[in-house]
């Protein structure tokens, strides 16, 4: 029973993804189940996981980067605001920004030893005052058409957003389940002193884990960059909280240590799912925003509980040993 | 856990077996994808379509990405896969938009775009624009100050959010009409207020502190220049400055009526919705319709607000 | 059991290897000592001057005033927000209940309710909030960052759905004198309200047992869990002072403004954070004041109040801001290390 629990509670976001699948294919089979809605729903979360990835490895390291989405928008501005230069250095441009804002943000962390919730509320605000002053409040326009392959061009039934998702996903997956860096990552986020002591560079780990989330970010913005030939000043405002949330879903712990990336690209299928379920439904405004929050709370709240309930058999088990 | 999946699973159920909007509609369906839904402009649209949709059996889904541009263009992408008829968009962004109307179109729905326009790349793909757009506001509420100031003086501006369409255009809607009128303006502030009444009263207590002088303050909605208003009445400097703004709330026209604020562009909300679901309609039934469909922006001022009044919402 | 990220200053003082020996025993105190935990005072003092010198109107007590006023509202949120984090927790939906509060103030008004019953009611709301994010968080264990942004979302969509997203005007003239009204003419009510406040919580947080046990809450986090009922309780009273902190702001808000907006405390819910921090308050539980609070909260408000002042064009108000916070945090973590 309890390896049942543990599996279960592990595969949650997968299950929450195949609880909306139904949900919304029985109650508009024709417009929710149809292969045209499946490439949608795969091509705009295509635009968000990069940076729920990143997301996901900076809280697995015990941290959280809340300038996720500045760092998206300024990416995308710069991945449309360069190509007079050629769209590959557009394209470099963007991901060494995203990098560079990780740098800063890891040294902030490390040396600065500043709290993450602090060191990239900063920077949230420091790169979106960069991004305005970049723009000067315009939003740009896009001057090579072969650029948007990557957002919104398909190769067969599958958009080509969704196929840079996934050799990211397998990336990550390489590196937290078997590289040794990744799985640091693991062990600072559960216990920094202990990884510590047990010989783990903390600091090359925490660098490692917030150059990752601003390089993720960049991607996310690149794709959106490339999906809509266009870059707006007003991107990313969402992108803490729904990254957040996405990762949380898919079974990562404020307090760090745990979460697979796996389960945080369910995590965003789930949050994407639930947006174009309600869209197709017409839901209006005011109840999708409660029916996110409600889920949102029930989710927290059922996995906070089974987590304490989980606790609580552990320490009975070992009561009675 | 099992629980867990059996939870969600029964709580989504529930809330969508009683959202699920019934099949038969005889008029067209109409998906109004807004900027965001938390303006009393925006409801007054909003309104608008819903009262005249009656008169047409037409169905109505809004749906509102809250300034989010890649939101807007996956909600404009939810109504191509829910089969509408129309598609109504107001841009939060107006080169975002242009890949998803073009999807739309090629699917053979019909886009109109409302209140806030989309690039001239896009319009190709779009049947009309109806409403006012923000740069026409500024541009009258710019003719209202060189009118009041005899073509010379100190002007502020509060402005919206930074970096968002209609501040952006506001603002240069405004300054083209002073270039217009060759008249000698200076801008002595242009400081935003994210479209709080609350932010405006404060940062005008600022400006106000700052410049012993000023003949105009231009608000770039009602809300904030009634704030910035009271940041004036506050200080006893009602009769030195002259107070603009855009939208044509009640409260505003009260102002005017009573001589505490100068001027404001009416937008004609309520009509904007109107006319958008006629057009709908008239698509749908295959009739032409003009590409663009200005509501005017009625300048509201001392003089005219007896005229406008009624309007004023 | 997973281990929170560590606040780096909660780690006991290892000896450093700046300080020499003394001669008389003891360790020399390093220059900076005094200033350890002050750092929010000290960036007043150079903000203060620095104003000053870069404007002649910035040091007019009309200025100066209008600062305070300017603040005072943010100011009564953080000091909810401030009382909170002393538990280790903090609460992201009072942007929501601000805009309730003042909602269903005037509601209630409307449909002919007297000005104390009003009031009443928008107080309790905010309470109602306050007990629903503290029995969640509490009862349950979740996580208190995300249980409170749901709960923001609901009360937010609450507040759209009970105005349908239109204005609401108050119906009683007496109503506004509570944001508005000046006391002597030129000290506003909600000044008071908001100084009054800090210092009478402070001196609860300092003096009387149900304070102590704040602190008490906080630092159990991180040492271990101990879960008797007063803790517990003392922990709900914290959420529900805050929430109930956050819809008095609310409605002084309408009043000053005079009209209802359920997005009027958007941005609230990261400042408030940002002020008490900024003041000193761990985001760890434990360490800090309300009257430390004031000090973070003055602080935003000279900054905006000095971007104006220099007419500082919007694009590059976000860059000083975010230069700024990082200066102080950077600034405030090297002095406690050294």
């Amino acid at each position: 029973m309890k390896r049942l629990l543990g599996l279960l509670e592990n595969h949650s976001a997968a299950l929450l993804v195949f609880g909306l699948v139904i949900a919304f294919g029985s109650s508009a089979p024709a417009t929710f189940l149809t292969g045209s809605n499946f490439e949608n729903i795969a091509r705009q979360i295509s635009l968000d996981a990069p940076m729920v990835f990143g997301q996901m490895v900076v809280l697995i390291a015990g941290g959280i980067d809340i300038s996720v989405g500045s760092t998206m928008a300024m990416a995308a501005s710069l991945a449309i605001g360069l190509q007079p230069y050629g769209t590959p250095v557009a394209v470099l441009g963007a991901l060494g920004f995203g990098l560079g804002v990780g740098i800063v943000n890891g040294l902030l962390v490390t040396k600065g030893k500043i709290v993450a919730f602090v060191a990239t509320l900063g920077t949230m605000s420091l790169v979106r005052g960069l991004l305005l002053t970049y723009t000067g409040q315009a939003s740009l326009v896009g001057i090579d058409p072969a650029f948007t392959f990557w957002g919104d061009g398909q190769i067969g039934p599958v958009p080509v957003s969704f196929l840079v998702v996934l050799a990211m996903l397998l990336g990550l997956y390489a590196l937290l389940g078997h590289l040794r860096q990744g799985r640091n990552l693991y062990a600072i986020g559960g216990n920094k002193d202990a990884a510590f002591l047990g010989g783990v560079s903390v600091n090359k780990g925490l660098m490692l884990a917030f150059m990752l989330s601003g390089l993720m970010a960049a991607v996310s913005g690149v794709l959106v960059a490339s999906r809509l030939n266009s870059a707006s000043v007003q991107l990313g405002a969402d992108a803490p909280l729904m990254s957040i949330s996405a990762a949380l879903i898919g079974g990562a712990s404020l307090f760090g240590g745990k979460g697979s990336i796996i389960a945080a690209f369910f995590g965003v299928l789930a949050l994407g799912i639930l947006n174009n379920g309600m869209n197709l439904l017409g839901v209006p405004t005011y109840t999708q925003i409660a029916v996110r929050a409600l889920i949102l709370i029930t989710i927290v709240v059922i996995d906070a509980l089974a987590t304490r309930l989980r606790r609580a058999e552990l320490d009975n088990a070992r009561i009675l040993e | 856990m099992f629980m867990k999946k059996l939870g969600v699973r029964l709580v989504l159920c529930a809330t969508f077996a009683t959202l699920a909007a019934p099949a038969f509609a005889q008029g067209p369906t109409i998906c109004m994808v807004h900027n965001n839904a938390d303006h009393p402009s925006i409801t007054a649209v909003a309104k608008g379509m819903s009262d005249e949709a009656a008169n047409f059996g037409a169905e109505i889904t809004f749906l509102d990405p809250a300034f989010d541009p890649v939101k807007q263009v996956a909600m404009i992408e939810d109504c191509v896969s829910r089969k509408a008829n129309v598609i109504v968009v107001n841009a939060v962004d107006p080169a975002a938009v242009v890949p998803a109307i073009k999807k739309a179109k090629e699917a053979g729905i019909f886009v109109i775009m409302q209140n806030a326009d989309t690039t001239p790349e896009g319009k190709g793909f779009t049947e009309a624009f109806i409403g006012s757009q923000s740069f026409d506001q500024g541009y009258a509420v710019g003719e209202m100050i060189v009118k009041a100031l005899n073509g010379a003086g100190k002007v502020a501006v509060i402005t919206g959010k930074t970096g968002q369409t209609d501040s952006v255009n506001r603002t240069s809607g405004m300054e083209a009409a002073f270039k217009d009128a060759n008249a000698t303006i200076e801008l002595i502030a242009v400081q935003p207020a994210d479209w709080s009444k609350d932010k405006a009263m404060t940062v005008m207590q600022d400006v106000l502190t700052r410049f012993p002088q000023i003949d105009a303050v231009f608000g770039h909605d009602d809300p904030m220049a009634l704030g910035a208003l009271e940041a004036i009445k506050a200080q006893g400097r009602e009769a030195e400055i002259k107070v603009f703004g855009v939208n044509g709330n009640k409260e505003a026209c009260a102002a005017i009526k009573s001589g505490e604020m100068y001027g404001t562009a009416l937008q004609l909300s309520y009509l904007v919705g109107v006319y958008t679901v006629r057009a709908a309609y008239d698509l749908t039934q295959g009739r032409l319709i003009s590409k663009t469909i200005l509501a005017p922006t009625a300048p509201v001022t001392p003089e005219t607000v007896a005229q406008w009044e009624g309007q004023c919402w | 059991m997973n281990s929170q990220e560590v606040d780096p200053s909660r780690r006991p003082d290892v000896p450093s290897n700046k300080a020499p020996p003394a001669k008389s025993g003891g360790r020399r105190r390093h220059w900076s000592e005094p200033l350890r935990n002050q750092t929010a005072v000290v960036l007043l003092v150079v903000l203060v001057i620095a104003g000053s010198l870069l404007s002649d109107v910035f040091l007019t007590p009309r200025n100066l005033l209008n600062i305070l006023w300017a603040v005072s509202l943010l100011g009564i949120v953080s000091l909810g927000q401030t009382v909170l984090l002393l538990t280790a927790r903090f609460d992201m939906s009072v942007a929501g209940v601000v805009g309730l509060a003042g909602i269903v103030t005037v509601l209630a008004q409307i449909n002919g309710f007297g000005l104390i019953a009003s009031i009443g009611f928008g107080l309790g709301s905010g309470v109602l909030v306050g007990l629903c994010n503290g029995v969640l968080v509490l009862a349950t264990g979740a996580n208190p960052f995300l249980v409170t942004l749901a709960v923001n979302l609901l009360v937010y969509s609450l507040a759209l759905s009970l105005t349908e997203s239109k204005t609401l005007y108050a119906t009683i003239p007496e109503f506004n004198l509570i944001g508005r009204g000046q006391l002597f003419g030129f000290l506003h009510y909600s000044v008071i309200v908001f100084l009054a406040l800090a210092v009478g919580l402070e001196f609860v947080l300092r003096r009387t047992i149900p304070g102590r046990t704040i602190y008490v809450a906080g630092l159990n986090e991180v040492a271990g869990r101990l879960s008797g009922l007063r803790l517990q309780i003392t922990k709900l009273s914290a959420f529900v002072l805050c929430s109930g902190l956050a819809a008095l702001t609310g409605i002084i808000m309408t009043s000053r403004i005079n009209s209802t907006i359920a997005s009027s405390g958007f941005g609230m819910e990261f400042d408030s954070i940002i002020a008490a921090v900024l003041g000193g308050t761990s985001l760890f539980g434990g360490r800090g004041g309300t009257l430390r609070t004031i000090v973070g909260v003055v602080v935003l408000g000279v900054i905006n109040n000095l971007l104006v002042l220099l007419n500082v064009p919007s694009e590059a108000q976000q860059i000083a801001k975010g230069l700024v916070f990082l200066a102080v945090v950077l600034a405030d973590s090297a002095l406690r290390r050294s």
